[in-house]
């Protein structure tokens, strides 16, 4: 490039030599030239200027961008740590799902134990045949005694031979047969099932026809205690000063001391029983009730009957009173079945609401309603 | 001091990204690169502004040579930051020694190398254009830098805003220029 071809003559070449897009060649002679023009070395100098200023400009303008992208962008506006926000919520969330997963569980445990018990209830239940809709009749239950006591069970003529082996049978020995089988049995304390429950139990034994038990003997459930009458009396002005546990066991030590004392009189003795003076036969069938608790290992099954014509001539010789009610008790290996013979003017009820209140070696106390009643049961074989 | 997610991209993915003029790229650049520099200027005497200006700027050249196809890929994108930082202070801690009084006398300084005072007036100048270029409105601001900055060809530039041809890029370039000009001296000439 020659002196006279300034570089103001070429504005493409100088853009080029700014923008350092010409080739080394070509480079070099306008370095060359520069050298010697200072007036060229000012034009190249402003148009330096003039590129770097704008590439400035482009620069910051790219910074603010990404200072605004760092510092405004949704992670970090207004400087809130989105993240660790995120992070407390969803600890919370989890701490709050494990507290109700916990308390569903604390609450499902015993509504489902419940619900299987009575599933495997109702299943047992259903494995064994269907009860009968109302209890059998006395001389029903008469027949269903007498066919276990065959060998043959297929005879027709079961119900009268048996009305005439109960009026032979002696009461004081033990020569009534088992009358409900027991196999398949639900073990409940009676304690832990309500009334309806308990009702409905009841009705398997005498469906069902596979377990004899032995022999039974009669006995006398002592009522021990009118809860009515007792309320009674409470309310006439008896104050305790003890506690409620304390009063409960001082309760439960007088109904044994009261039954006791009356039962070493009474049961076992024929010769001292009353006769049965009430007359029911206006009683209508009255469903079996039992509970059931554990004694030696054994079942204790209650029921209830209401006491029948049929059942008269088996009672009318045991000591009956206000105070006492006839009770057939009959055992086997397994269990202990006490059957209690209720007053025709008592509400069977009541003692559809029974459950076991004491339980010893040879002594049982039940809650019958509003009574108590108390039972020497015999010694364990 | 806020969590910031740590994003997993990888070089060609970012460099992909500022070729297409995706400005997240610029941030996943300078996020993945924070720790190393903060740790190198602290190393250094630098403090955490320091760390946080000259990454802006590092990121800023990193996007200006890959988007000008300079950059050739032979180290990693980290590497290649931390670096330009390292450039970045060092030219930094001499620009503060040649503040300190006594520097600027004339034997001082070597051949051919700006004097502080030469290096501040060009500052100035600098400066002072691209605060000019603020007040250039579209489409003259946009053209600019687009063959300035991003030294985009004519072609591409008629392409990308939607002109004729480059000939039409280049009059209407030239127009730009002279309106650049023309506030430039206006903006010296109020200067006192």
């Amino acid at each position: 490039m020659s002196n006279q071809m300034h570089v103001t003559g070429d504005a493409d070449a100088l853009e080029r030599y700014v923008l350092n897009r010409m080739t080394a060649n070509e480079r070099s002679q306008w370095e060359n030239h520069l050298r010697e023009c200072a007036g060229c070395r000012e034009i190249v100098r402003s148009e330096l200027m003039i590129v770097q200023g704008v590439r400035r400009a482009g620069r910051d303008a790219l910074k603010q961008r990404l200072r605004d992208r760092l510092y405004h962008s949704p992670g970090d506006r207004v400087g809130i740590p989105w993240v660790r926000i995120v992070s407390i919520a969803a600890t919370i969330v989890l701490l709050v799902g494990i507290g109700i997963y916990g308390r569903w569980l604390y609450l499902r445990t015993p509504q489902e134990a419940g619900k299987s018990e009575r599933v495997s209830a109702m299943a047992e239940k259903q494995d064994s045949p269907a009860p009968a809709p109302t209890s059998p009749l006395p001389h029903e239950r008469a027949a269903r005694i007498q066919s276990e006591e065959q060998p043959s069970p297929s005879s027709p003529s079961l119900s009268k031979n048996l009305s005439s082996n109960i009026t032979r049978r002696p009461l004081a020995t033990p020569a009534v047969e088992a009358a409900a089988p027991l196999k398949g049995e639900v073990a409940v304390n009676s304690q832990q099932l309500p009334a309806a429950d308990v009702a409905g139990a009841s009705s398997k034994p005498a469906a069902t026809a596979a377990v004899a038990l032995s022999t039974g003997s009669w006995a006398i459930a002592q009522v021990l205690q009118d809860e009515t009458s007792k309320a009674k009396a409470d309310a006439g002005g008896i104050a305790y000063s003890t506690s409620s546990q304390q009063l409960e066991q001082k309760r439960v030590s007088d109904d044994r001391r009261a039954f006791f004392k009356s039962a070493s009189k009474k049961a076992n003795e024929p010769s001292q029983m009353e006769s049965l003076s009430r007359s029911d036969s206006v009683m209508p069938a009255v469903p079996q009730l039992h509970g059931g608790g554990l004694r030696d290992e054994r079942k204790i099954i209650l029921s209830f009957a209401s006491r029948r014509s049929e059942e008269q001539s088996q009672t009318e010789s045991l000591s009956l009173s206000d105070t006492t009610l006839p009770a057939l008790i009959r055992q086997d290996s397994s269990s202990i079945v006490v059957t209690i013979f209720i007053a025709p003017s008592d509400s069977v009820s009541y003692a559809g609401r029974q459950f076991v209140h004491w339980i010893s070696e040879d002594s049982l106390i039940i809650h019958a309603g509003v009574r108590k009643l108390g039972l020497r049961l015999p010694r364990t074989k | 001091m806020p969590i910031h997610l740590r994003f997993q991209a990888s070089d060609s993915d970012i460099i992909e990204m500022v070729r297409h003029g995706n400005e997240h790229g610029l941030e996943i650049l300078y996020r993945s690169c924070r720790a190393p520099v903060t740790a190198y200027l602290k190393r250094n005497g630098g403090s955490d502004d320091d760390a946080d200006d000259l990454l802006q700027e590092a990121v800023v050249v990193a996007w200006e040579q890959i988007r000008t196809e300079r950059f050739r890929g032979e180290s990693s994108l980290q590497t290649y930051i931390v670096a330009v930082v390292k450039n970045l202070w060092f030219r930094r801690l001499a620009q503060r020694k040649r503040e300190k009084p006594g520097l600027l006398e004339p034997d001082t300084i070597a051949d051919g190398e700006l004097s502080a005072l030469e290096l501040l007036i060009e500052d100035e100048q600098t400066t002072a254009v691209a605060r000019v270029m603020e007040t250039l409105g579209d489409p003259c601001r946009t053209l600019l830098l687009l063959y300035y900055y991003e030294e985009r060809s004519m072609k591409q530039i008629a392409e990308q805003m939607g002109y004729a041809n480059a000939d039409t890029v280049k009059a209407k370039k030239y127009q730009c220029r002279k309106i650049l000009q023309r506030r430039l001296e206006a903006l010296e000439n109020r200067v006192p």
